[in-house]
């Protein structure tokens, strides 16, 4: 502890300088005022006692001057002075000082990324009252399967559960149009449920929430909007009576504003009561379910209760309801939790380039301690002590690593601004993500490790190596003894970069897997526009698709009310003739599509027919189905011909005439699919969701944007519409594999490039000082060539067994990706060799350069040397 | 700093560090105590204490806080740390030494002449 009273008294000095001084000065003041009152009581006069008092205490100037002298004054000094020394010392080393800066700003930047991005979505809390209280409540399906809970079974729960202190739900987004003063424009609509903001915790940023009386059944509609939304499109009206908004096609009023960066189910700019119009299937699962725990009520009693009930209603209605369990899941796992694996993965790529940009400049402040020898002997012999130098190897790794955390910091805060405009999308709450306090404490504390760690092997070298023998020869003694030092921390580097380039190679491969995986329809060249009419009328949008398929460069057109990969979107059950209500054998998506569509989507008929254009309103209704829920329903048999019944259409039996293959997912086991195809002419009042025309282009469907959209403005003015191609809808699926992917493979390029540089300096430096002993073996014949060999081999071993430790934690460590790998196994044989064959290439290149060099060094000037 | 000057340095140090096992005191006062049990011998240059307290301070061995004296006047109160107690029995240690090296000195006798 006593160094610790030390640094406190030390501290006091820095912060109050002129403090000690003054509370001297009041001492020697009391002493000379005790002493006078001690000597007048022995019957002296006031002057001569102060006289005499004076006398006894001496030089009043001399004691004060003798006490500021005191050793701390001294560390004070050296300590200053120090830290000149230092900058002069790497000021007058340009290129090694501005390569450790940067090598140390990558490290600590990027361990600063991952922190923040690790911090800001996994470990802050959310932004709800009592998050903790929050549950997310989903229904489990008698094979486990977990759905979106509906809205009857949300209202039993609601009335039932004793567990909660209120419980809300909100209807799953969907497209919608609304007409301002000014303008049509197409938004993400988002029901809620009566108390959804009380209940989270949560005050409008304006205005008020929904009453009871307006979640009512049949009430008028009113609507909450984004805080986005009031300012892009209302002008920041404050007077909310005063907004014009049409939706629903009505007038609606406006009567509140949700908080700024309410993104809670995705992004919405339209917010309504959905109870007013409540869904009344318990079989339609559109839902998502949040609960508040009351007082005393933990999630594991709380799911005791749920299961109680959901047991209860099963009995209660039967195969009305597909839940025979619930499933409670704190909100804030429920939002992050498919993301813990990515960051967690994310924060060791990053502490692992930050211990390889350490291992760098320890290797590199070894290299240039060893070279600085002849100036630490005569400062030794010039009377500095030994822990006098140790210190001074210290400030000089303080006086680095922090210039490298304010680097590092300026370039984790640049990096993190693109990560939020990159990433978007990639990562929930990524827009909640900022540098604070915690992020700068964070760097702060890896800075200090960072100077522990860089400082310590030079100085730990320079303590054993002792004086004695750096009275020796000012050169090379020592060097031997410390290259095994060097050889470690080099192979160490390459194993950690050997690492980071097999975790990157098998999310690189993972991803080529994902977006090679064959989807059943062939989605390049596809341009998809999202369309939602108040109503639609089948005459003009077939008008409208035959407008848009003639156009220049457009190979075809077709509309469908879902495009292929909506898992869960519109799912409903379907049943054949012998099946008894509700035993329903499948649960399929239900899908409407006008007859070009296969043909544009490239989606072959297997079996039977496509739609054809009198498959409408009037003639007899058919369908067409995935070729997995044919098979489902008629193993073995031909569909064709078979009758089928959906719950979306349900008085009429729909005549199967055709099959196509299953739009399948990456993300979705093959098979899986179920989808039941009918013609969208056949049934216009089911189309009341939105739909999607597609377009099959001749070239990149980006282009073909301005252009589709000036001839929707022609024929549909009314219409607001979203373009996307299909390629970047399968590749939004991908995000989390393709966020991860990039991020381990900037490290792993950069842990590549600190590898490379770290094998050239050490080859550098420790070829340099053997400069005379080639200079003698070339002297006596060996020619470059063997030298550059010998001198390459030397690296080779090291890089070699660096890369064999490499692998070896690769083999135990990406154990810790299989759960974001597709198609891939961890122990992939092809991404291990060609990790390990990159780095061995990039290795011996870096050892060749200064091989080379020196291999055609001239013997006479190699022996002058030194 | 002459050899004679550490020595006097070390033995004020010393006695600091021993006086204050009896209790917390100010310079002032320290230097009454070290001059009464030393029946004045030290009762040279008081103010040489200071720059003693400010390095056994600095060392870590005593501490400093100000406080009030019996007469109710601001002053400023030296401690003895746990390190300090430790410091006092090796330079207790270290004057036993110096004093037996000066009495062998001393109880030198004449050489019997050749």
């Amino acid at each position: 502890m006593r160094w610790l009273h030390r640094l406190r008294v030390l501290c006091s000095r820095w912060i109050h300088p002129g403090e000690e001084r003054r509370a001297l000065d009041e001492e020697i003041r009391f002493h000379l005022e005790m002493d006078t009152r001690k000597l007048m009581e022995r019957g002296l006069s006031r002057a001569d006692a102060r006289e005499l008092a004076h006398i006894r205490f001496g030089d009043v100037d001399r004691v004060r001057e003798s006490a500021q002298d005191m050793e701390w004054t001294r560390n004070i000094e050296a300590s200053m002075h120090d830290l000149r020394y230092a900058i002069r010392g790497l000021a007058r080393t340009p290129a090694f000082t501005v390569l450790a800066l940067l090598t140390l700003a990558l490290g600590i930047g990027a361990t600063t990324v991952s922190f923040t991005l690790v911090d800001g979505v996994l470990l802050r809390p959310l932004g709800y009252q009592d998050p903790e209280q929050l549950v997310v409540i989903e229904e489990r399906r008698e094979d486990g399967v977990l759905l979106p809970p509906s809205h009857p079974n949300f209202v039993d729960w609601r009335d039932q559960a004793r567990s909660f202190r209120g419980m809300v739900s909100a209807m799953f987004p969907y497209g919608h149009s609304v007409q301002t003063a000014t303008d049509v424009v197409r938004v993400q609509a988002i029901g809620l449920s009566d108390g959804f903001f009380r209940i989270l915790g949560m005050r409008p940023f304006l205005g008020r929430e929904f009453t009871p009386e307006e979640s009512r059944i049949g009430s008028p509609v009113t609507v909450m909007v984004s805080w986005e939304f009031w300012r892009s499109q209302m002008g920041e009206e404050r007077d909310l009576t005063r907004i014009a908004l049409r939706a629903f096609g009505a007038p609606v009023q406006v009567v509140g504003v949700v908080p700024p960066g309410f993104n809670f189910l995705g992004t919405a700019d339209l917010y309504y009561p959905h109870e007013r119009q409540p869904g009344t299937s318990r079989s339609s699962h559109n839902y998502r379910v949040i609960g508040r725990l009351s007082a005393g009520s933990t999630v594991a009693t709380a799911q005791v209760e749920m299961t109680a009930l959901s047991q209860r209603l099963r009995q209660q209605f039967g195969d009305e309801t597909q839940a025979v369990d619930t499933r409670l899941t704190p909100l804030h796992e429920y939002v992050v939790g498919s993301q813990a694996h990515t960051l967690v993965l994310l924060l060791g790529a990053g502490g692992l380039v930050l211990l390889i940009a350490c291992v760098n400049i320890a290797s590199s402040l070894l290299a240039r301690g060893a070279a600085r020898r002849q100036e630490l002997i005569i400062r030794a012999v010039l009377g500095a002590g030994r822990s006098r130098l140790v210190r001074q190897l210290a400030v000089e790794s303080l006086v680095l690593a922090t210039g490298g955390a304010v680097l590092g910091f300026g370039l984790a805060v640049a990096t993190l601004r693109a990560v939020r405009v990159v990433g978007a999308g990639m990562l929930p709450r990524l827009q909640e993500v900022s540098v604070d306090g915690r992020v700068l404490i964070f760097t702060l504390a890896i800075t200090v490790l960072t100077t522990v760690f860089v400082g310590l092997l030079p100085a730990l070298g320079l303590r054993r190596s002792g004086f004695g023998s750096l009275r020796a020869r000012g050169g090379t003694s020592g060097i031997e003894g410390r290259s095994i030092l060097w050889r470690l921390l080099v192979g160490f580097e390459v194993a950690l970069a050997v690492l980071l380039l097999v975790g990157s190679g098998l999310l690189v491969r993972t991803l080529h897997n994902i977006l090679s995986l064959d989807p059943g329809f062939d989605p390049r060249n596809v341009l998809t526009a999202s369309v939602s009419p108040d109503s639609f009328d089948a005459t003009r949008f077939e008008l409208l698709e035959r407008e848009l398929a003639t156009m220049p460069g457009v190979l075809g057109a077709g509309m469908a009310n879902r495009l292929p990969l909506a898992w869960g979107s519109w799912m409903g059950p379907v049943l054949r003739p012998e099946d008894v209500v509700p035993n329903w054998p499948a649960y399929a998506g239900f899908r409407q599509a006008s007859p070009d569509y296969f043909e544009t989507m490239r989606m072959p008929i297997l079996r039977g027919r496509p739609f054809a254009s009198d498959d409408r309103e009037g003639a007899a209704p058919v369908a067409i189905l995935s070729q997995p829920l044919a098979e489902l329903l008629w193993p073995g048999q031909d569909p064709i011909g078979k009758t089928v019944r959906t719950n979306y259409l349900s008085t009429l039996w729909l005549t199967v005439v055709g099959v196509v293959p299953e739009a399948r997912n990456w993300s979705q086991p093959e098979g899986s699919q179920h989808e039941i195809y009918t013609p969208i002419a056949q049934h216009p009042a089911a189309v009341n969701s939105g739909l999607y025309i597609v377009l099959r282009t001749r070239s990149q469907p980006e282009g073909f944007v301005p252009a589709v959209r000036e001839r929707l403005r022609e024929v549909a003015p009314d219409l607001p519409v979203v373009f996307q191609t299909m390629d970047e809808r399968l590749a939004a699926t991908a995000h989390d594999r393709r966020f991860a992917m990039f991020v381990l493979l900037a490290f792993a390029t950069v842990a590549l490039t600190l590898a490379a540089v770290g094998i050239h300096s050490v080859v550098s430096y420790t070829t340099a000082i053997r400069t005379r002993e080639i200079g003698v073996r070339i002297a006596i014949g060996a020619t470059p060539g063997l030298v550059q060999r010998e001198i390459v081999a030397r690296a080779a071993a090291v890089t070699l067994a660096g890369v064999g430790a490499g692998v070896l934690a690769g083999l135990l460590a990406t154990r810790a990706l299989q759960s974001l790998l597709f198609q891939v196994r961890p122990l992939d044989t092809f991404t291990f060799t060609s990790g390990a064959l990159v780095l061995l290439g990039v290795a011996l290149l870096a050892a060749w350069i200064p091989a080379r060099r020196f291999s055609r060094v001239d013997p006479l000037v190699a022996l002058r040397t030194d | 700093m002459s050899a004679d000057r550490l020595l006097l340095q070390g033995t004020l140090e010393l006695m600091v560090l021993k006086v204050l096992t009896l209790g917390p005191q100010h310079g002032w006062g320290l230097s009454q105590q070290i001059e009464e049990l030393s029946g004045e011998a030290f009762a040279v240059n008081q103010g040489a204490i200071y720059p003693a307290l400010q390095r056994l301070r600095a060392e870590g061995w005593i501490t400093a806080k100000w406080g009030t004296t019996e007469q109710n006047r601001r002053a400023r109160f030296y401690a003895l740390t746990p390190a300090g107690r430790k410091q006092l029995e090796r330079e207790i240690e270290w004057w036993r030494r110096v004093v037996a090296g000066v009495n062998g000195v001393l109880q030198a006798k004449p050489e019997s002449g050749r």
